[in-house]
């Protein structure tokens, strides 16, 4: 462990499972508190069962998602969400609800049964609006906020759960580059802020390179790689993953890797392990 | 309107309120009929009631108020209160804002499951309500399975599947009361559109006590129904137990229908129009809908019987009626305001 690092709070050892047409093979990696973890990898490359793994919705068939050293999967409910906060792609709500009761439903676990909340868990709302700078969006209706808004709204409630480990699928999904940039950008400063661990899938090889601390590759329900971006992002190995020409390029200041289009993308290639993912998600 | 947060002060405020509407419409609803009692009469009738002094009304207006009507007020509460905390309950578990037990087909499951005990039995007895129960837990997962498209449960197959079984279920019903005819059974319309004016199978207070233990479970998932609302796995990651919630909540809105229809047949859309109105009026949250669900779908049913009651009057109609005019032209109106592409159906 390197001077003043903290702690590892999450070890993911050996983690496999599988379903019937698809298996994740064993997956390990650690993270301390600030560390933010990007899993990439193409489409059925199982990175949402991934996910579903760290946040305890699925159990390992084989290993252990360790949180502080304790499993995941023996945590009670309750206490795994004052834990573990999962940000979703974002799915629709039955009625109108506004932006502050929805940040304080990440309280709900904090709370009695037919408890109501208290002042502390307003505070804490209220400090996870102005940490994802939505305070003036309070009395919104979630339904009506624009796609930037909303995710920040969601990584609000989530943030109200106090967890320890953060998780995002896609957060960036149906955000323009602006607010992809600024969502990432916030995910980073608040998990070296508080500090706690953070995994987030995506597809924004960008993204990834720029704000990981490292990276996590995903290939057909194997880890093909894991390292600093700069470990990860080898041209060779992104065009084998992702069946298409790239090029890989360092920027000057940063040393980030930068990816970009290579030029003979016209001819299509034949994608093997495509609908995969699909497959498997029509069995949940 | 509403504070940003709801506390339990404000849960009790509009309680009170809904418990105020509810009580001078009652007293209404106890003077008006084809015999119109005057408020005086009413007062001092009640009065006397409440503190057991002898009664002075005359024995007409004494009979009207104590053995007609009060019960039958009473009767319209609690199987008001059932329906609309049904409904609210239904509309949670199946994610689905137009669910109620009527239009689900669960009422007509309830009624079929009672008139099976009927003719078994030959009259109304306590088996009554448990195999309207049996029968509306029986229909539900029915309905819910053939809702199913793929995993996922479709919101408009959901619907279109409990109107279907409704009908197909109703039509049984038709055939067993009329093979069934000559023996100690209450119409078609009774069973078919709801009437409150008959013999009750239980006593009014275990009726109300059951009413109130299913309202009370649902009430007490009311934190992880209003997660629910966001989604099933939300819900799991905010720390909710989906499927004993859903569980607890499925079997406690069938109990609630059960025991309804058990004493009123199938009265439609007050699972429905209740709680919108609710929503309406004081937002979505289950810690102050429930309850509030409660008292409102208990007036809603007292104004329903009431004009079911006068607005022909000598005769009647069925309540059900009454509630159905009102009830299918909100569903229409609530189903045209609804994305054209469902978007409800759970999780991907």
């Amino acid at each position: 462990m390197a001077d003043g690092a903290l702690p590892v709070s999450v070890e993911v050892r050996q983690v496999a499972f599988g379903y019937p047409h698809f298996r994740l093979q064993p997956i390990n990696f650690s993270l301390r508190p600030g560390e933010l973890l990007t899993i990439l990898g193409p489409n059925a490359a199982g990175k949402s069962t991934l996910l579903k793994l760290l946040a305890g919705l699925l159990v390992p068939e084989t290993g252990a998602v360790l949180l502080e050293g304790q499993p995941v999967a023996a945590l009670d409910l309750r206490e795994r969400a004052r834990r573990i906060a999962v940000v979703q792609q974002e799915s629709p709500l039955l009625f109108p609800i506004r932006v502050l009761p929805f940040v304080l439903q990440g309280r709900h676990a904090y709370l009695p049964a037919l408890g109501f909340e208290t002042e502390t868990d307003l505070a804490v709302a209220r400090n996870a609006l102005a940490a994802t700078r939505t305070a003036h969006l309070a009395d919104r209706l979630v339904q009506e906020l624009s796609g930037g808004e909303k995710q920040r709204v969601l990584l609000a409630r989530a943030l109200a759960q106090q967890p320890e480990f953060l998780l995002l699928d896609e957060p960036t999904l149906h955000l323009d580059i602006g607010f992809q940039v600024e969502l990432l950008r916030l995910v980073q400063q608040l998990a070296r802020r508080e500090p706690y661990a953070v995994a987030l899938v995506t597809h924004e090889l960008n993204l990834a390179a720029e704000f990981a601390d490292s990276v996590l590759l995903l290939h057909q329900g194997r880890m093909l790689r894991l390292g600093t971006p700069a470990e990860v992002f080898e041209r060779d190995l992104l065009e084998q993953v992702f069946e298409t020409e790239l090029e890989v390029f360092f920027h000057p200041e940063t040393g980030r890797p930068r990816v970009v289009l290579g030029s003979e993308t016209s001819e299509p290639r034949l994608r093997s392990g495509e609908g995969g993912e699909a497959g498997q998600k029509r069995l949940e | 309107m509403i504070a940003a947060i709801l506390t339990r002060g404000e849960v009790a405020r509009v309680c009170l309120l809904l418990a105020g509407v509810l009580v001078i419409l009652s007293l209404i609803a106890l003077s008006v009929g084809s015999a119109s009692i005057p408020l005086s009469t009413l007062g001092t009738g009640l009065w006397e009631q409440i503190t057991f002094s002898p009664s002075t009304l005359s024995p007409d207006h004494y009979t009207i108020l104590f053995k007609v009507r009060v019960p039958r007020i009473l009767l319209a509460m609690i199987v008001g209160a059932a329906l609309a905390v049904a409904g609210a309950g239904y509309q949670a578990l199946l994610r689905n804002p137009l669910a109620d037990p009527y239009v689900l087909g669960v009422s007509s499951g309830a009624a079929l499951g009672a008139i099976l005990s009927l003719a078994l039995a030959g009259r109304l007895t306590v088996a009554t309500p448990l195999a309207a129960f049996l029968g509306a837990t029986l229909t539900i997962a029915l309905v819910y399975f053939l809702g199913q498209r793929g995993a996922q449960l479709s919101p408009y197959t959901l619907l279109l599947a409990g109107v279907i079984t409704a009908s197909f279920l109703s039509a049984l019903t038709t055939f067993l009361l009329n093979s069934l005819s000559g023996r100690d059974l209450r119409g078609v319309t009774f069973w078919l559109m709801g009437d409150l004016s008959g013999p009750t199978a239980l006593p009014l207070g275990w009726l109300a006590l059951g009413v109130l233990a299913a309202s009370g479970v649902i009430y007490a998932a009311a934190s992880p129904l209003n997660l629910l609302l966001g989604g099933e796995t939300e819900a799991q990651t905010l720390g909710v137990d989906v499927r004993q919630t859903k569980l607890i909540v499925y079997l406690a809105a069938s109990f609630a229908t059960g025991l309804a229809v058990s004493v009123s047949g199938a009265i439609g859309y007050v699972g429905l129009l209740v709680p919108h109105l609710v929503r309406l009026l004081f937002g979505s949250d289950y810690r102050l809908l429930v309850p509030a669900t409660a008292l409102a779908g208990a007036v809603v049913v007292v104004v329903a019987d009431t004009l079911a009651r006068t607005v022909v009057a000598p005769t009647e109609l069925p309540v059900g009626a009454v509630t159905a005019v009102v009830g299918a032209p909100v569903f229409i109106y609530l189903l045209r305001s609804r994305p054209a592409t469902p978007g409800s159906g759970g999780d991907s």
